[in-house]
């Protein structure tokens, strides 16, 4: 067993990582260790991140042991960028949490003083200067270049920087002349943030932490006239709206809401917020208080004005939405749903049932097949998914069947129409898909159904087998 | 520039409105026909449509018929593009299959109509039952519960009617898997299915209904055979099929109580 990670003092008395651990025990006696859980460490890394989305919202994953911040155009909420850090440290040692940090005009040059330096605000003007007497440990390449560096009596980033890039990626792979284009910022690497950027954001942050829902409450309704007031500006509603608290001891949670329609309203958000928390597998816990409350508009989408019109429809469309909005947050969104047409062949792939808060009515579409006027239903009213296996007497072994068994009751079969034959979709399908015979069956009680024998009987090697579909009307 | 107005055009067309104003107003809105004028008579001006309607699936395997006879009601009660709300218990579905969009549409009912809410329990069923009804512009809501729940009680059912009857929104409880018991729904329907008469070359025709009233608050009580037309979407009363079977359940007893036609 090796060690893999160190504490200060630790480190100051010259352990170091990937040492063994029976050494280590060799020079001190009562060493306290703990094992290494890799998981552990990224849930309490993720804990952090969702902490920090009280800088910035753009917040990403950098490495197993660190996060990158992008703080482009939130730093004046801080004071300045000295302010910030400090605020950051102070916070973050409270918890418990030994923070090493840089803030630099890029994030390459930012993750390398953060880990290679004491770390401080750098500014532009200053940063190549500095970068340049960063030692070369912080390109972080591989080691067999670092010690061929080393080898030719570079010491620091400077002495390599000085020399002609084409050499340099021949000697020691592109990835070097890389690492320096993206110190140095002539190579942009964006960051990639762990949540989506909302539309729009508001939050307030609280002297006191917040402890009493009904002040919570207060909180949330003026933020939610703030947030609805600066979406009205932009002609927009929310269909998605993120209500998070922070809680002091660092917890961060977060509600989230959807609509089928664009919310423009506090009133409505509230009755769906309410909704969202009486459905909570745990409930919203204040614990020892909120200090920042937040609410986005994840996304948000165009709003269609529209004149409140003598006619009724227009409310009553607005009503229904509603409804299909606070039965999604009650039963899930896949809960209510709304059937879409597919193009297939395939009874059972024919429909898409699709959330409805995701969709909009009121397109017309075609489904297939289409009914001749006059014509008896083609298709059942209810349709079992799967198929259940049925036993039949044929009259004749290619047609349709004379009598079945269905759930240990016999049919005896007056009227019968088919094949309607629907092959498998090849392209779809693994290889062993089978072409259905579809036949629409009436019994002598006057039960209609829907059954299929699949496969058939002049290639296959085994008897085809029967199914009952669906039941018609 | 000066505008000018036809006065006696817009005067035509104030009167136009006015006069479809009116119209709507004396069209009932409180009930609904079958569109089969011997059933119409017998139930007076038609079922309430701001009610409680209760279909039965005689045995497991009617529910297909079952279900039919209500997208059918649903289809007569409410107006040509209102949404349709299908509240059904996961259980009815697994058993009795899922409501298949295709099959609706040859019933007559576009699938754009239909919001299908999937609940996991029958308390969730009623919760949002009640929920849709409270809401003028649904134009119909099922409820599909499986067998016979507790909570599907004498009270529920009367908060389900009274809440209907508030918002003139029809209710249909569609009780696949279950038995009649006393609640508040105004009329109570038993369905089977019934022989079809053949669209020709033996096949299967129309969907026929074998419907019996078995309990009607405020009227008769009747049995019909009756005929589903998709195209124009009425109920068409027909005459049994010589030698095909109607079958009479031999556990119960055929309704004789008031009964109004054969």
């Amino acid at each position: 067993m090796r060690l893999t990670a160190l504490d200060e003092r630790a480190a100051k008395a010259g352990l170091f990582k990937t040492m063994a651990l029976t050494d280590a025990r060799a020079q001190f006696e009562n060493l306290d260790i703990a094992f290494a859980s890799p998981r552990k460490d990224a849930a309490l890394l993720e804990k952090l991140a969702d902490w920090c989305d009280r800088y910035t919202p753009l917040v990403a994953l950098d490495g197993p042991d660190g996060l990158m911040l992008d703080i482009t155009g939130c730093v004046h909420l801080f004071g300045d960028e000295h302010q910030l850090r400090r605020d950051i440290h102070q916070r973050l040692s409270q918890h418990g949490v030994v923070v090493r940090s840089a803030i630099t005009g890029n994030a390459a040059a930012a993750h390398a003083f953060a880990r290679h330096s004491p770390g401080d605000v750098i500014e532009d003007s200053a940063l190549k200067e500095k970068l340049r007497r960063l030692r070369l440990v912080s390109l972080e390449i591989e080691d067999v270049h670092l010690a061929g560096l080393k080898r030719a009596g570079l010491r620091t980033v400077g002495d390599v920087e000085v020399l002609p890039r084409a050499a340099l990626a021949a000697r020691f792979g592109a990835g070097l002349v890389d690492r320096l284009d993206a110190l140095f910022g002539y190579a942009h690497h964006p960051i990639s943030p762990r949540r989506i950027v909302p539309a729009c954001m508001v939050e307030r942050r609280m002297a006191e932490p917040l402890i009493v829902m009904d002040s919570v409450e207060l909180v949330l309704h003026a933020l939610g006239d703030e947030l609805f007031r600066q979406l009205q500006q932009r002609v927009e509603g929310a269909r998605e709206v993120e209500a998070s608290f922070f809680r002091v001891d660092g917890e961060v949670r977060r509600i989230c809401i959807q609509a089928g329609r664009p919310l423009t309203d506090t009133k409505t958000l509230f009755r769906l917020l309410k909704e969202r928390l009486t459905t909570l597998a745990e409930p919203l816990d204040a614990g020892y208080g909120f200090d920042i409350i937040r609410l986005a508009a994840v996304r948000a989408e165009r709003t269609q004005t529209m004149q409140k019109s003598l006619d009724s429809t227009v409310q009553e469309t607005e009503e229904i939405g509603g409804l299909i909005d606070r039965l999604s947050i009650r039963l899930g969104t896949s809960r209510v749903l709304r059937p879409h047409p597919v193009d297939t062949h395939i009874p059972e792939r024919a429909v898409s049932l699709e959330p409805a808060v995701h969709t909009t009515a009121n397109l017309p579409v075609e489904w297939a097949p289409v009914q001749h006027p006059g014509e008896p239903p083609e298709r059942p009213v209810r349709l079992f998914q799967p198929p259940e296996q049925i036993e039949t007497t044929a009259g004749i072994p290619d047609g349709a069947p004379a009598q079945f068994v269905w759930r240990r009751v016999r049919h005896n079969i007056v009227l019968a129409e088919g094949p309607e034959r629907i092959a498998p979709e090849w392209w779809r399908e693994h290889a062993g898909a089978l072409t259905r015979d579809y036949y629409r069956l009436e019994d002598n009680q006057g039960h209609r159904f829907w059954v299929f024998r699949e496969g058939l009987y002049e290639r296959g090697q085994t008897t085809p087998r029967w199914y009952l579909h669906g039941l018609f009307a | 520039m000066v505008t000018t107005v036809d006065l006696t055009a817009l005067r035509r067309d104030i009167a136009s409105l006015s006069e479809r104003n009116a119209l709507e107003a004396q069209a009932p809105r409180s009930a609904f026909g079958f569109g089969d004028r011997s059933i119409d008579r017998v139930l007076g001006k038609g079922l309430q449509r701001g009610a409680l309607h209760e279909v039965f699936s005689a045995e497991m395997h009617d529910a297909g018929a079952a279900t039919g006879f209500v997208i059918a009601l649903a289809l007569r009660s409410s107006s040509a593009r209102s949404p349709l709300i299908w509240l059904e218990e996961d259980f009815a579905a697994q058993e009795h299959g899922f409501p298949y969009a295709p099959g609706l549409k040859h019933l007559g009912l576009d699938p754009q109509r239909l919001v299908i809410v999937r609940c996991s329990s029958p308390q969730d069923v009623l919760k949002a039952a009640s929920d849709s009804l409270g809401i003028r512009g649904t134009g119909a809501v099922i409820i599909a519960p499986w067998s016979n729940p507790k909570c599907l009680d004498l009270t529920a059912t009367r908060k389900l009617l009274l809440t209907a009857q508030q918002t003139g929104v029809p209710a249909f409880l569609l009780r696949l898997g279950a038995v009649p018991i006393d609640n508040s729904a105004v009329t109570r329907w038993m369905i089977r299915s019934n022989a079809s008469r053949s669209s020709g070359a033996s096949a299967p025709g129309h969907p026929v209904f074998d419907a019996t009233l078995i309990r009607n608050r405020q009227g008769m009580t009747g049995h019909w055979i009756l005929q589903w037309e998709s195209d124009n979407h009425v109920f068409r009363q027909i005459e049994p099929v010589s030698g095909a079977v109607v079958s009479t359940p031999a556990h119960r007893p055929p309704q004789t109580r008031k009964s109004a036609t054969g």
